[in-house]
Parts: C-alpha cells; sequence; structure tokens
C-alpha cells in the first residue's frame, strides 16, 4: 500500500493540509515566510496550538481546521518563548518586553485573561518554562537572571524570585521532574543546575540524584561547553541532564546518586542545535541551524547520533547515459550553469520540510513539533 | 614514492598533538612560532600525502588542522591554493561542523 501512495498528494478536504508521504511528517504554513514563527505551544489535549507570528501577538487556532480562535497584543514587543501546560491548560508567554502574561481560560465568560508577571528584569525574557507540576514557571532572561515565577493565593498575583549567578543571557531553561530543580545554559559557556525550591509552593524538599538539598538559586552542579549553550533538557526520570553548544557540540550528564555527573561529549559534524527535547530516557531530538531533526539515541552505555529525521525522497534522476542526447545536455548544463547535473540538482536544503533555522521544539503526543522563521509549524512521526 | 617525505606526514600529526597546550595559552609568540612549523611541515607534504593525512586523523586532530588552515589562509602566500584543497578535504571529512568550531572556540591556533 506504501508503494502505491508514494509520491502522491492526498487531497484534503480540511484547509490548508499538506501530507507528505514520504516523510510522515505534516507541515502546515501558519503564516508567510516572510513573516515566521517565533515560537509555538499546544493546547492540553493537542486541539489548539498557540504562536506567536515574530511579533507581540499571540495566536490561537485550532489544529484541525486551523481556524483562528484567539488573537490579542497584550505584550508591547516581540513574544520571545511561550509555554501551555498540559494540566493547568495555564499559557505563559514572554517578551522582550520585559514581562510575561500568564493566560487563563474563562469556561464561563469562554475567554481568555491575561495576568501580567513583573519579571523584574532589565533585559529581555529569551525562554519560559513550566515546571512539570504547573506550579511554577522559570524565565531565562538577558539580564543574567532566571526569575522563578510561582503564583501568591493571598494576594491573587504570580510574584518573581530570581536565581542570579548567571555571566550572561540565559538562553535555555529545563526543569527536572521533581519540579524543584531547573536546570540553565547561558551564553557564558555553561550549564548549570540550580535550587528552585519555593517553601510554601513545594512539599518537602528533595535533592533528586544529589547528596544535599541546597538553597534556592545555589548550584548543584556546573559544566562547561565550548559555545554558547544554546538549549538544556532533562530526560523525563530525571538521571540524564543533555545539553547543545554553539560549537556544534551536545552534551549527555549522567547523574546517579552517590557519584559525580559523567559527562559524554559529542562533536558531531552538522550544524549547532538550538532546541533539545527528550522522546525518552534514551532517545532525544534536537533542532537548530541544519533545519532538520536530528535524532540522539543512547546504545547500552553511550549516546550517539543516529540520523536526521527529514530525509530526501529518491528522485529517478536520468541516468547519464552516453547516449548523444544527454551528453549534449550535460553540456549544455555546463555552459549555462557550470555545474554538468544543472542548477537545481545539487539543491541541498530545498527539499527539506522547513526551510529556515528551527527555532521552537515541543512535544506532540508521542512525537514532536518545530516551528521556523519559515512561517512553518510541522509535526514530525 | 620518497620514503623520506613520510617524515612530514607524522610531523604534522605531532604537532597537531601538542597544539592543544598552545591554544591553551595566551602567548602570541608561542602561537606564532607553533603555527610557522605547521605551516612549514604542511608544504612539504603533496597533494596525495594531504589526502593521506586528512583520512588518518581524529575528529579533535582534524578541528586543529582546520584551525590552522584558517589562520594560514588570512595572510596572502603561495601556500593558500594548497591551504583551500586542504580544508575542502578536511569539510568533506568533518562536515560543517568543524568549521562552527573554528568560529567558535575561544582557544585560538
Amino acid at each position: 500500500a506504501w508503494g502505491a501512495t508514494r509520491g502522491r498528494r492526498v487531497p484534503q478536504l480540511l484547509l490548508g493540509w499538506v501530507c507528505a508521504w514520504e516523510s510522515m511528517a505534516s507541515v502546515q504554513q501558519l503564516v508567510d515566510a516572510t513573516i515566521g514563527v517565533g515560537c509555538h505551544a499546544w493546547s492540553p489535549g493537542y486541539e489548539q496550538v498557540a504562536y506567536s507570528p515574530n511579533s507581540n501577538e499571540v495566536r490561537i487556532v485550532d489544529a484541525t481546521s486551523w481556524a483562528e480562535n484567539f488573537r490579542s497584543e497584550e505584550h508591547d514587543m516581540v513574544i520571545s518563548a511561550m509555554d501551555w501546560h498540559p494540566e493547568t491548560n495555564f499559557l505563559v508567554t514572554c517578551s522582550h518586553d520585559r514581562n510575561a502574561f500568564v493566560w487563563n481560560f474563562d469556561e464561563k465568560e469562554k475567554v481568555w485573561k491575561p495576568s501580567l508577571v513583573i519579571l523584574r528584569i532589565e533585559r529581555a525574557a529569551l525562554n519560559v518554562k513550566w515546571s512539570p507540576d504547573g506550579q511554577k514557571f522559570a524565565v531565562g532572561s538577558s539580564a543574567k537572571s532566571v526569575p522563578i515565577c510561582y503564583y501568591e493565593q493571598d494576594n491573587n498575583w504570580w510574584v518573581s524570585k530570581m536565581i542570579k549567578k548567571h555571566k550572561s543571557s540565559v538562553l535555555g531553561i529545563a526543569w527536572h521532574p521533581n519540579s524543584q530543580i531547573v536546570a540553565t545554559g547561558a551564553s557564558d559557556f555553561k550549564a548549570r543546575v540550580f535550587c528552585a525550591y519555593v517553601a510554601g509552593v513545594d512539599g518537602a524538599q528533595v535533592s533528586a540524584e544529589f547528596a544535599e538539598p541546597v538553597a534556592f538559586g545555589d548550584t548543584y552542579a556546573e559544566f562547561n561547553c565550548a559555545g554558547w549553550t544554546e538549549a538544556v533538557a532533562y530526560s523525563p526520570d530525571g538521571s540524564t541532564l543533555a545539553f547543545a553548544g554553539h560549537d556544534s557540540s551536545i552534551h549527555f550528564v549522567t547523574f546517579a546518586a552517590g557519584s559525580s555527573p559523567v559527562v559524554h561529549t559529542i562533536r558531531f559534524s552538522f550544524l549547532p542545535l538550538v532546541q533539545l527535547l527528550f522522546l525518552s530516557d534514551s532517545k532525544l531530538v534536537g533542532a537548530g541551524h541544519d533545519m532538520n531533526p536530528a535524532i540522539f539515541e543512547k546504545n547500552e552505555k553511550s549516546w550517539a547520533f543516529a540520523d536526521f529525521v527529514d530525509k530526501k525522497k529518491e528522485t529517478k534522476v536520468a541516468a547519464g547515459g552516453s547516449d548523444v542526447k544527454s551528453r549534449m545536455a550535460m553540456w549544455q548544463n555546463k555552459d549555462k550553469t557550470g555545474t554538468a547535473a544543472g542548477a537545481k540538482a545539487d539543491d541541498e536544503t530545498a527539499w527539506m520540510k522547513h526551510q529556515g533555522t528551527i527555532t521552537c521544539l515541543k512535544p506532540y503526543k508521542s512525537s514532536f513539533s518545530t516551528s521556523s522563521p519559515d512561517g512553518k509549524l510541522v509535526i514530525w512521526e | 614514492p620518497d620514503p623520506r617525505k613520510k617524515v612530514w606526514m607524522s610531523a604534522v600529526k605531532g604537532l597537531l598533538d601538542e597544539a592543544p597546550a598552545i591554544m591553551g595559552s595566551k602567548d602570541a609568540a608561542a602561537k606564532s612560532a607553533h603555527a610557522t612549523k605547521v605551516f612549514g611541515s604542511l608544504a612539504k607534504l603533496s597533494d596525495k600525502q594531504a589526502q593521506e593525512v586528512v583520512d588518518s586523523l581524529e575528529p579533535e586532530q582534524g578541528d586543529i588542522l582546520l584551525k590552522y588552515v584558517y589562520r594560514g589562509l588570512e595572510t596572502a602566500s603561495d601556500q593558500n591554493p594548497a591551504y583551500f584543497k586542504l580544508q575542502a578535504k578536511l569539510v568533506e571529512k568533518f562536515g560543517v561542523g568543524s568549521i562552527v568550531r573554528v568560529l567558535a572556540d575561544r582557544k585560538t591556533v
């Protein structure tokens, strides 16, 4: 059955869907490539997706009909990141305007209500992630600090508590599954693991694989990176921390109670990754400037690059026969374009789903989705 | 093939192995001196030998050699055509990631 359908675009009744049978991915052009998608986030049941078109707008669209359900311009400047918690249904957005908004969907009035969160940073917010239990969120900022925000019931608003210690912009944020430990990646060439325990919000303090619990804002561990640490990610069981460096490297740190962390560095041959996501405890996907998600897998003891997800469809290239016609064509191509195969043949990236650096990577059901300044949202199988 | 010429291939590899210590320091004179030695050894390699050297390199050594190639290309010299060929061979084996590391690594040659 696959052989019969390969290469044939199946017409869709729904607007805008293009289903590529070859590489098992769904591509949706959310906005024009001249605008681009800055970031996106899925609703708890994946029926809606929120995104920002590289501006101060939040848009929420239906994931099947792509009809726009909501649009708002609460932020003053471009929205750098957003995160939608799968249980609380809170959407948090952060922006270069140094603020964050927590959006709450009022079921009675059927509207989204934003709550401003004063982060108390004097530079742009770059990244935001909900803790796994949905009680706090962490914001990475250019102000070299990470506000950890939680809801204060008495005052009915969100307050921030600052993690400092960074020497430069904080580019990546990842929560440990216990919601009390957070890892950060910064452009000061380091990845750090901090305590984000907030008494009154979290229950009893736990220190996971670390010997002793420390105070809020203190480091549990620090790791070096030869390039800016663009992204960090924790495995689902919390035993492995991955961070990606701008020097085309990825590092896997394995934590075990009672022993020091073990770092495994992989310097790869392709362009740097800027986003990381663990698909399981032994599988990680990274995405970045190659516009193609890269899978890393853990085999027995160590991690290694497995494959790129997007694959070039095998095209039936006219075999370089030795008959007169093909030789004529070859010489004509060499005359016109300088290469024997012709101008389009060697186009190394035109076949890819994404035509721009992948800047946002989110979990989608058991797989993942990516968005890029090329304006596309791609769901990968 | 002159067996004496093989000496230069292992000389290049030896110099690459010594490089990390020099890269880590801030001594510009030491870096310059070591670079001159590397360029001198590279000049003695034929095209085929250069290919052999590249084939036998580990990724870390490949990154270091690429850094020297880029340093060599910074000044106009008769060696530049050879450096361009060497750069192409190195990138073919180690990928654009090695070029990214030439640009991103704060430890320079």
